[in-house]
């Protein structure tokens, strides 16, 4: 099961930059990065964090997709 | 003051590899002079402290805060109890403190009352961290 999110699209939708979402999430820009980049898997809170910072719900956000769905 | 989950759990993985490094090499000079150098304990008693804390620490701290997989616990003592046994008596041998049959069972049975103490105190520890998150039976 792969974790697949929606951030980045969901941040350029918003026009914010990494740096802007970072400091409403209330973490540094190299998280942000790493999260869209699929690189560091984000605690609960701070998933919740960026959905409010985005105006989204989890559900827009973060998913899960089974590794041979699209084989 | 910023404070960022991912540099927390990256800062907690490091530190705990550099305690692993820490720990094992504290093994290796305890090993070193005790088999290698032949030094008496009261030469290394410092380093052998040190160790004994550290261990202390991370045993009694899991058991504190539930890091232990339950149905482990038997299992994992059934072979801890012998090997820290057999430990104390071969370096208690090498220090030539341990000639008669009497003093082995000196040391075992001192050995047998400080582990059951410890097993005791890390079993309360445990009960008292699954009665404060309400997950006692």
């Amino acid at each position: 099961m792969s974790r697949k999110n929606r951030v980045k699209l969901a941040r350029v939708e918003n026009d914010l930059t990494q740096a802007q979402l970072a400091d409403k999430a209330g973490v540094t820009r190299q998280t942000i990065g790493l999260i869209e980049a699929g690189r560091f898997n984000p605690s609960l809170k701070l998933c919740m964090a960026i959905a409010k910072a985005l105006n989204k719900t989890l559900d827009d956000l973060f998913w899960t997709e089974e590794e041979n769905e699209h084989a | 003051m910023l404070r960022d989950e991912r540099i927390s759990h990256a800062r907690r993985r490091i530190m705990a590899g550099g305690f692993g490094i820490w720990y094992i090499l504290l093994l290796g000079m305890l090993y070193y002079r005790q088999f290698y150098l032949g030094q008496p304990w009261n030469e290394y008693w410092d380093i052998a402290l040190t160790f004994f804390i550290g261990t202390l620490y991370v045993t009694m701290a899991s058991f504190a805060q539930g890091a232990v997989y339950e149905t482990s616990i038997i299992r994992q003592v059934k072979w801890m109890i012998p090997s820290i046994l057999i430990t104390i008596v071969v370096v208690m041998y090498f220090q030539g403190l341990v000639n008669t049959v009497a003093e082995l069972l000196t040391v075992v049975t001192s050995a047998l009352l400080g582990l059951s103490m410890v097993g005791l105190l890390a079993y309360y520890l445990y009960r008292r961290w699954e009665k404060k998150n309400d997950l006692a039976d």
